[in-house]
């Protein structure tokens, strides 16, 4: 007998004695109602139960016990409930069972060692629980298994090597949201495996194991990784303490569709092979510490619908690939790096016509500009200024190069200095500034055979700072003159070889004028040096080197050829 | 004679203890007052405003800067010195120590503290190192076989589910980033402090001054517009308007003597040496790096220079209308100071080996290639 109540709405207690007068009772789905109270332990007397289903409902209370003794129950769905308190060691007994769905209850404990007795078991879902301790190593003799999900709870420990070998038939195995440690197992095994989540377990460390993408792979097969049979579409391990290199070998699952490394220490660099994954419609590895450069034919990726590369230090230029990027583009995030260089017409073009895209590439990053010709503040913002460092803002309104908070500022200051600079150089030119400070101050003395007092009038000794007086044949009242006059102020008497008196007040002003001048030259030079530039925002080559938009809209790139050589 | 002793010390040491109040409560209220820009702009540049408003308000910091520099920080350092050295003191003394303390208030107030903010509160430099960052909670699509095919035993039929995906992004400096932050933040700003400081009193004291100061000057017993004008030339332009003002035609009944002509130079000169400095200092440090910066500080060196040596042969010219002529005497004010020396070789110092050290430092963790990055050596 079969009792089915699949329309939402059916409420109440299930009653004490449910199940004494139902012995013969093989199936029992009362899932997504509103049922309350306590599971009754008569349900145990429906000795034929193979499926019991109460999932989506609001039953409370503990495991039942005796549940373990159904020995045909085949599926227990009591998933979305409110169960609390431990599972008991007697469900292991329940050897018939092959679904076993508790997730989304308030069971605590440890999970029973003996849940791997369940030979039977294909789906394990025990999620969104307080379940605690460590993942048991027994539970890697559940061969059967095809679903683990233990995701969301407050698992600790590291995971069992076994977990990652055992389950020829495992599809799908959900662990994240944990507080699982140690090192990710460095072997993987699982040839059915399709998703794998570990994210949200922060102490997980260890590195990306390669053989996780080498699924079904044959070695021996013509020296081939990348076997048809790899099934592997997702593998989410977020915000763990993953680090090391993001291996190569991913490029051997071609089926893959979501790659997310977010929030770990990854190091290296974004293999260039990535490109071939052309089903791979989310590539996030954001808040790591990537280094290298973007790759050369992302345009390759058709699939893409979110990349986010941002908060690493990729570096270099922007490819042009990057404005031929998949129309199914959803979200492209690639700030907060270390990209510099000109950007490529493509990537504005792309820009332009993407209005729907959410899209950060200027922020946070070291994108100079272009320095051939000004041609519109709307496209291209402040010119002549390579080498600048600038990473731009957030809440651009428009898609600019570089720093588009000079072209305002530039623009305005320019419009006021300029006519006030014009205008002292032609009044100087024109002999209406004076200049007659130096004049007035400068004495030279060109005869050796000056004798008696000095010729100046005192007004003018007076004024004098410095006294520079070569003369070897002078002799007479200059000393009382400097005495009387001069020796009051900080009147310094250098014997140098040229017979000058010059004005030390208004010659400092001019040496100091000429050092800030000349340091302001070496900026200048250094920022619009082409090397400087290179050297500074890393790159390698100026944008004519890297192929115009015509080019690369006819000739589609040929991607990772470094790769396959490393 | 006894009693009167004790009382000597008490009272000075009270007058010290006063007098060197109000000089902290000077200085305070001077880098509170700059502060106040400097973190008000910094969170307009991160927030969400627009472009145009972005824009304005950068220049209104830009030209509140450039009075902060120009007027403020020569007054309270005047004033600050006032305090702290005798009226008797000679006078190259106490022009050493207004150009050193004036220098060391710009260093202060228009590179320090701004790489500090900067360094504070934006998102690129160490903000989230004070603020953590919010757990970055999304959906990402997994993949479970949806239908099977038995005779292969392969999924004959993929589907998708979205799952939550969680993590806590972790502070990780990244110091070329921040640089570059720091330089974006400001780069527009001290192009315009540093051209305005040096072209807008230029443009004031060679063009306005010579016709609107003796209108000023001969009305000021009738207007009130008048005597304010005078009073806010005599402040922005240090009290040098007259020389500017060609005294021979305009003033006849004005003879400032030869006392008030060495002041004049003196002060000139002074003058020069304050506002050279802070763009020296930018132009070692932002203008290194940032070359519109540069190419400013040039500009702003051949202007200042042009503008002080004018205005000096103005007086000059005063003086010799003067019965006897007179030549103003600069009393030792001559000299940049040492002490501007050590200010300048410190901040520098300060600012690079920062940049250094940050783009090095990789918060504890410092990796292989950011090190071979970092050989490039890039401010």
């Amino acid at each position: 007998m079969m009792l089915f109540q699949d329309t939402p709405g059916l409420d109440g207690v299930l009653p004490d004695c449910f199940g004494v007068k139902q012995p013969w009772l093989q199936f029992l789905a009362l899932e997504i109602n509103q049922l309350q109270g306590t599971l009754p332990p008569s349900i145990c007397q429906a000795s034929a139960l193979e499926a019991l289903l109460l999932g989506i409902n609001a039953l409370t209370g503990t495991f039942p016990s005796c549940l373990g003794y159904l020995g045909q129950l085949a599926s227990l769905d009591l998933d979305t409930n409110q169960f609390k308190g431990p599972i008991p060691e007697e469900l292991c007994q329940a050897g018939a069972t092959e679904l076993l769905l508790l997730g989304d209850n308030t069971f605590t404990g440890t999970l029973p060692n003996c849940l791997g007795n369940l030979s039977r078991l294909t789906l394990l879902d025990l999620d969104t629980n307080q379940f605690y301790g460590s993942v048991p190593e027994e539970l890697c003799q559940a061969k059967a298994l095809e679903v683990l999900q233990l995701k969301r709870n407050a698992l600790t420990g590291s995971l069992p090597s076994c977990l990652t070998t055992s389950f020829p038939l495992l599809e799908t195995m959900l662990l994240h949201d944990n507080d699982l440690s140690g090192t990710v197992p460095s072997e993987w095994a699982l040839p059915s495996l399709i998703s794998v989540t570990l994210s949200n377990n922060p102490k997980l460390g260890g590195s990306l194991p390669a053989s996780l993408f080498l699924q079904h792979s044959e070695p021996n097969v013509q020296g081939s990784t990348n076997s048809p049979n790899n099934i592997l579409h997702s593998v989410v391990i977020e915000g763990t303490s993953i680090g090391g290199n993001m291996p190569t070998e991913m490029c051997a699952a071609p089926q893959l569709v979501t790659l997310a490394f977010s929030g770990n220490e990854l190091t290296g660099t974004l293999p260039n092979c990535i490109v071939s994954l052309q089903n791979l419609q989310m590539l996030r590895v954001s808040d790591n510490h990537l280094t290298g450069s973007l790759p050369e034919a992302i345009n390759n990726m058709t699939s893409l619908t979110v990349l986010d590369l941002s908060t690493n230090k990729v570096e270099g230029r922007v490819p042009a690939a990057l404005g031929y990027v998949s129309s199914n583009l959803i979200t492209m995030q690639l700030q907060l790096n270390r990209l510099s260089c000109d950007l490529p017409a493509s990537v504005l073009e792309w820009q332009a016509s993407s209005a729907n895209v959410s899209f950060n590439l200027l922020g946070g990053n070291l994108f100079g500009c272009s320095t051939k010709g000004f041609s519109g503040i709307a496209t291209l913002s402040i010119h002549g200024a390579a080498g600048l460092r600038h990473a731009n803002e957030q809440a651009f309104d428009a898609y600019n190069c570089g720093n588009s908070d000079y072209v305002l500022p530039v623009i305005t200051l320019v419009a006021l200095a300029v006519p006030i600079v014009f205008g002292l150089v032609a009044s100087f030119m024109r002999g209406r500034l004076t200049l007659r400070w130096r004049a007035a101050f400068e004495w030279t003395v060109n005869s050796t055979t000056l004798i008696g007092a000095l010729d100046r009038a005192d007004r003018q000794i007076r004024a004098l700072t410095l006294g520079v007086i070569a003369a070897a044949n002078l002799s007479g009242s200059i000393a009382l003159v400097v005495s009387l006059h001069v020796a009051k102020s900080a009147f310094e008497c250098e014997y140098m070889a040229s017979p000058t008196l010059a004005n030390k007040g208004e010659s400092n002003m001019r040496d100091l004028s000429i050092g800030v001048g000349a340091a302001g030259c070496v900026g200048l030079v250094l920022g619009l040096a082409p090397w400087w530039r290179r050297l500074v925002t890393k790159c390698s080559s100026s944008t004519e080197d890297y192929g115009s938009v015509a080019v690369l809209k006819n000739k589609p790139l040929y991607p990772f050829e470094g790769d396959a050589q490393a | 004679m006894a009693e009167s002793l004790p009382q000597k010390p008490v009272e000075s040491r009270f007058e010290a203890i006063i007098k060197v109040t109000k000089l902290v409560v000077l200085l305070l209220a001077l880098v509170l007052l700059t502060i106040g820009p400097n973190v008000g702009y910094g969170l307009v540049v991160l927030s969400k405003f627009t472009q145009q408003k972005k824009v304005a308000i950068e220049m209104a910091v830009t030209l509140a800067k450039t009075a902060i520099g120009t007027l403020l920080v020569p007054r309270v350092t005047r004033k600050a010195v006032d305090m702290l050295v005798s009226n008797k003191a000679l006078t190259f003394v106490r022009f050493r120590l207004r150009v050193v303390l004036a220098t060391a208030l710009s260093a202060t107030t228009i590179i320090l503290l701004p790489v500090a903010i900067v360094m504070v509160t934006d998102e690129r430099c160490f903000y989230y190192n004070f603020k953590p960052q919010p757990a970055v909670v999304t959906n990402v699509p997994i993949s479970y076989c949806f239908a099977t095919d038995y005779s292969t035993g392969l999924c004959a039929e993929y589907a998708t589910i979205m799952a939550g995906s969680t993590y806590t992004p972790n502070f990780a400096y990244d110091g070329e980033v921040c640089v570059s932050a720091v330089l974006s933040v400001y780069g527009p700003v001290y192009l315009g402090v540093v051209l305005l400081a040096a072209a807008l009193p230029a443009g004031v004291e060679i063009s306005v001054v010579p016709w609107l100061a003796p209108w000023c000057y001969r009305n000021t017993e009738s207007s009130t517009v008048a005597r304010t004008g005078l009073a806010i030339l005599r402040a922005v332009t240090w009290n040098v308007w007259p020389a500017l003002a060609d005294a021979r035609v305009q003033f006849s009944d004005l003879s400032l003597g030869a006392a008030k002509l060495d002041y004049l130079a003196q002060r000139v000169v002074e003058r020069a040496f304050v506002q050279l400095m802070p763009t020296l200092l930018v132009a070692l440090t932002f203008g290194i790096a940032v070359p519109l910066v540069g190419g400013a500080c040039v500009v702003a060196a051949f202007v200042h220079l042009l503008h002080h040596r004018h205005v000096l042969g103005q007086i000059v010219s005063l003086g010799s209308t003067e019965q006897p002529a007179v030549v103003p005497n600069l009393m030792g004010c001559t000299d940049v100071p040492v002490g501007c020396l050590i200010v300048v070789v410190v901040t520098v110092l300060l600012v690079w080996v920062g940049y250094c050290r940050l783009l090095g430092t990789d918060h504890g963790r410092i990796y292989a290639s950011d090190r071979a990055h970092r050989s490039a050596g890039s401010l």
